[in-house]
């Protein structure tokens, strides 16, 4: 099975320096080149979730009213389309389904659907690194 | 008494950096990626855009 690792940063908080699980990741876009984004790897979002602009950039077509909504730790329902996004983390390709917010505020979140049961991963917050391994 | 750095907590939003270099921010999305600066060079392996994450502040999503 394929593993990387991949380096993460820190972010200071006022509990001082923290890992960010801030991921490279490249995004298929309508164009047919990857763009590089930075996602947060978020276990405790149930899919991926990224500003409706990228939609565009993408090649998704939305449905002109919402298909989903979603909640967050501030409680607000907000909008949202479902997509799919073609991601790339170095030489590994996958797809995942993702919701586009109707915000250009949102921001980049890789969440659990189609991420989670396609790696084993591996948070190491002591060495500030991840471990993804192909499953 | 010693004086603390300040802290920075412009912006939560996003950057563009090309080549480990920060040249466009907004707080909106869109309005970076059209960036004048920025649109040409989306595809670009050198181009990464990401989180404007503000110092000091607790993260949760």
């Amino acid at each position: 099975m394929q593993s990387i690792k991949l380096a993460c940063p820190k972010t200071q908080t006022p509990f001082g320096e923290m890992f960010y699980p801030g991921l490279i990741v490249g995004v298929l876009l309508d164009s047919g080149k990857y763009q590089t984004f930075e996602f947060i790897l978020d276990s405790g979002a149930d899919c991926t979730v990224a500003p409706h602009y990228l939609a565009e950039m993408t090649g998704n077509h939305l449905t002109i009213t919402p298909d989903a909504y979603m909640t967050g730790i501030a409680g607000v329902e907000m909008p949202c389309h479902k997509g799919k996004l073609s991601l790339k983390i170095r030489d590994l390709k996958f797809d995942v389904r993702c919701l586009f917010t109707e915000s250009d505020n949102t921001l980049f979140l890789l969440g659990r659907l189609d991420f989670f049961s396609s790696f084993k991963i591996l948070f190491d917050g002591s060495q500030c690194n991840i471990i993804l391994t192909r499953q | 008494m010693s004086e603390k750095k300040p802290v920075n907590r412009n912006g939560v939003g996003f950057i563009a950096c090309y080549k480990g270099k920060e040249i466009a921010s907004s707080a909106n999305f869109k309005e970076l990626a059209n960036k004048t600066n920025v649109k040409p060079l989306l595809g670009d392996k050198n181009l990464l855009i990401k989180h404007n994450v503000p110092e000091g502040l607790i993260a949760i999503y």
